[in-house]
C-alpha cells in the first residue's frame, strides 16, 4: 500500500488534483481511499458528484460511540472511497487536533487500507495536527502542489521546511516525491514551477496547464476524468497519476530562503 | 509571547499560575471556583491544596468544578463545557463564581472571558490561570486579586473599615502567626485590621474593597495589586508584610506617614520589645554559625545576617548551619520564631 500527500497553499487546486488523480488510478483498477484534511471539508466532493459527505468530525460529534466505517467511509466515482476529515467551526476550537482523532479513528476502524491512500492536505502546514499525515505510519511521499505565484511558491518552501524537519528524526520515512505545477496561465509558469523544484532539491513531476474544462467539469459535479475522459485535460491527469505511480526517487529538500525564492520569481517576472 | 524558556530559574516549590489563582478564591467563603480545563487540572490542584491544607491542619477543601474538557471540546471548542461548568456552579447557590482558564483553554483559543460576561444572577469573574503564558503560582494570586478588583464599586473610604490585608500567603504555614504579628503592629498606631484580601473572606465582602483606606500587601510582588487599589480607589498602599526587625521599625514609621500618625511613641515601644527579645537569646552569643545562602530566600539570608551580628555569633564556614525560614520572618514575632529554630537546632548540634 503506498500513501501519498499532497500539501499546498490554499486555492491552487490541491482538490481538483488529487480527485483527478484518484479518478486516474481508480480507473486503472487501483483501490484508492482519498482523505481531505482540510476544515472546508470539499477534497472529495467531484468525486462524489457534488454530495458533501459527512466528516469524520462530524459523526464523531454527533455519534460519538459505535462509529463505524460506513459513517465515514463514502464510496464515488469508479470506486474511490472518500473520507473528509472536517473541523470546527471558524474561530473555535483546534483543527490540527481534528485532524489527529480523525486519523486515530480511522485507524481503529482499520480503513486505513487499499493499493493508495491520497491525503488532500490544507493549504499549508499550520499547525502540529496539519502534519500528521506526514508523521510515522502515514505518508512517506509528499507531493507539493504549486503554481508560478511568489505566494504558492512560498507556501510550497514552507512545506518542504517541515519535511526536512519531520526527516530529521531518524525514525522519520516521509520524503519529498516531487512538484506538481498548477498552471495559473503565468508566462514562463512550468520553467519557473521546474526551477524551484529542482532548486529544493527535487523535480517536476507534471505540470498542468489551466483549463477550461475543469471548470466545466466541476460545474457539471464531475472530475474532468469522469467528465471529460478523452480530453487533453484528463490526459494531462493520467500522465501524472503514471509518474507519480513509477516515481522512485524521493528526496530531503533544500528549502529556500526568503531572498533565493523572491528572486528565483522576480527572475522569471523580469525575463 | 513569553520569551523565558529556561527550565531551571523558576520555584518549583509553590506550584503554576492556576495553583496561585486557586490559593486565592478557594479561601474565598461562598464562592464556587469553576477551572476551565481538563478534569486533571482540578484533580492535581486539589489535591495539592489538600496536602497543602492538611499541613496547616485544614480539611475544609474549597469548593472546585471542572469544566472537564474532553478531546472533542479541544477540536471544536470548549466553551460549551465552561457554559454547563457554570450553571452546575450556580446550582450550588453561591455568592460568586470565580471561573478560571488553564492552558489547554488557552491553546485552543476559548473566550473565557466572554463566557463570563453573560448575564446571571450572581456575579461571575474570569480569572487568567494559564501558565504557559509565562509567570508561576505568584502570578497567579496577582490575577485573581486584580480579578476580583472590580467587583467593588468605588465608594468613599471610611477610617472605620481599618487596614486591608492584601494576598496573604494562603498556604504557608504561618499565615495566621503573620497575620496576627502585622495586626499587633498595626494596633501600636492605634490602628486596626479590616478585610482580609483573600483570607476566609465572605465573596461578598469583595464589594467592599473600596472603602479601606489603607492597605498592606503580603508581599512587594503585589505591586499591581497596589497599584490598580491606589488607582481605582485611592488606596494608600504599603508594599509588604514587615521582614525583620528593620523592616518593623520602617513599616511602622510607614504606617504612620500613611496614615497620617505620630509613629515615634510605637517605634520606641518596639524598638523596647526588640531589645527584651536580644536579651532572651543572649545564650547565642559567641557561637560560631553559619548559614547557606545560596539555598535561602534573600529576605531571610539578610535578617540572618543583621541577627547574626546583633547577637554577637560568630560566622565562620565551619560553623554550625542554620536553618533559615522559607519566607522571610515577618515581624518581631517572625525574627523571634527563626532565633528559637537556632535554639533548638545548636542544641541538637
Amino acid at each position: 500500500m503506498r500513501q501519498i500527500a499532497l500539501y499546498g497553499k490554499g486555492g491552487i487546486g490541491k482538490s481538483t488534483t488529487s480527485a483527478n488523480l484518484s479518478a486516474a488510478w481508480s480507473d486503472k483498477g487501483l483501490n484508492i481511499l482519498q482523505i481531505g484534511c482540510d476544515p472546508k471539508h470539499d477534497s472529495t466532493r467531484m468525486l462524489m458528484h457534488g454530495r458533501v459527505i459527512p466528516t469524520v468530525l462530524d459523526v464523531i460529534r454527533e455519534q460519538q460511540k459505535d462509529v463505524s466505517t460506513s459513517d465515514v467511509i463514502f464510496t464515488g466515482y469508479s470506486g474511490v472511497r472518500c473520507v473528509e476529515a472536517g473541523g470546527p467551526e471558524p474561530g473555535i476550537g483546534c483543527a490540527g487536533r481534528g485532524i489527529i482523532a480523525t486519523f486515530q479513528l480511522l485507524e481503529k476502524l482499520g480503513a486505513l487500507r487499499g493499493d493508495l491512500i491520497v491525503y488532500d492536505v490544507l493549504g499549508d502546514v499550520v499547525c502540529g495536527g496539519f502534519a500528521m499525515p506526514m508523521r510515522e505510519g502515514y505518508a512517506k511521499e509528499v507531493y507539493l502542489v504549486t503554481s508560478g505565484e511568489l505566494m504558492s511558491l512560498y507556501a510550497a518552501n514552507n512545506i518542504a521546511k517541515a519535511i526536512a524537519r519531520l526527516s530529521s528524526n531518524s525514525r522519520s520515512q516521509v520524503r519529498l516525491g516531487g512538484v506538481i505545477g498548477n498552471g495559473k496561465n503565468i508566462p514562463d509558469e512550468e520553467a519557473l514551477v521546474s526551477e524551484f523544484a529542482t532548486a529544493i532539491g527535487s523535480k517536476l513531476i507534471a505540470f498542468i496547464p489551466r483549463s477550461p474544462t475543469v471548470q466545466q467539469a466541476e460545474l457539471n459535479k464531475k472530475t474532468v476524468l469522469e467528465y471529460a475522459p478523452d480530453s487533453s485535460q484528463a490526459m494531462v491527469y493520467r500522465s501524472c497519476a503514471d509518474a507519480i505511480l513509477m516515481n522512485t526517487e524521493f528526496s530531503v529538500p533544500t528549502p529556500l530562503s526568503m531572498d533565493d525564492l523572491e528572486s528565483l520569481a522576480y527572475r522569471y517576472l523580469k525575463e | 509571547m513569553i520569551s523565558n524558556r529556561s527550565p531551571i530559574d523558576i520555584s518549583r516549590s509553590e506550584g503554576c499560575t492556576l495553583t496561585g489563582v486557586l490559593s486565592v478564591t478557594g479561601f474565598l467563603d461562598d464562592a464556587v471556583t469553576v477551572i476551565h480545563g481538563p478534569s486533571g487540572c482540578t484533580h492535581h490542584n486539589a489535591s495539592l491544596l489538600y496536602a497543602s491544607l492538611a499541613e496547616i491542619d485544614s480539611f475544609d477543601l474549597p469548593r472546585f468544578i471542572s469544566s472537564n474538557v474532553l478531546e472533542e471540546d479541544v477540536i471544536f471548542g470548549g466553551e460549551d463545557a465552561l457554559l454547563h461548568a457554570i450553571d452546575a456552579a450556580e446550582a450550588l447557590d453561591p455568592a460568586l463564581i470565580c471561573v478560571v482558564s488553564t492552558c489547554i483553554a488557552d491553546t485552543i483559543g476559548d473566550d473565557t472571558a466572554a463566557v463570563c460576561r453573560k448575564p446571571r444572577g450572581i456575579p461571575v469573574v474570569y480569572i487568567p490561570g494559564s501558565g504557559f503564558l509565562g509567570g508561576g503560582f505568584s502570578e497567579g494570586i496577582k490575577n485573581a486579586l486584580l480579578s476580583l478588583i472590580p467587583l467593588s464599586p468605588s465608594m468613599a473610604s471610611s477610617p472605620e473599615e481599618g487596614v486591608m490585608i492584601v494576598g496573604e500567603k494562603n498556604l504557608e504555614y504561618e499565615a495566621d502567626e503573620n497575620f496576627d504579628e502585622v495586626s499587633r503592629l498595626i494596633s501600636l498606631l492605634g490602628l486596626h485590621t479590616g478585610l482580609r484580601f483573600v483570607r476566609r473572606m465572605p465573596a461578598p465582602a469583595c464589594q467592599r474593597i473600596s472603602v479601606a483606606p489603607l492597605a498592606v500587601l503580603r508581599d512587594p510582588s503585589l505591586e499591581p495589586v497596589g497599584s490598580a487599589l491606589r488607582e481605582r480607589f485611592g488606596t494608600s498602599i504599603i508594599s509588604g508584610f514587615p521582614i525583620g526587625p528593620d523592616g518593623t521599625l520602617n513599616f511602622l514609621r510607614s504606617l504612620g506617614e500613611s496614615g497620617g500618625i505620630d509613629s515615634l511613641p510605637a517605634i520606641r515601644d518596639e524598638e523596647g520589645h526588640l531589645e527584651d527579645l536580644y536579651d532572651t537569646f543572649s545564650d547565642l552569643s559567641g557561637l560560631s554559625v553559619t548559614f547557606d545562602p545560596k539555598s535561602a530566600n534573600p529576605g531571610s539570608a539578610d535578617v540572618a545576617e543583621s541577627m547574626i551580628q546583633v547577637l554577637g555569633m560568630k560566622k565562620t564556614a565551619s560553623g554550625h548551619l542554620l536553618p533559615l525560614p522559607y519566607d522571610p520572618p515577618v515581624g518581631t514575632a517572625g525574627t523571634k520564631r527563626m532565633l528559637h529554630a537556632w535554639r533548638r537546632s545548636l542544641s541538637r548540634a
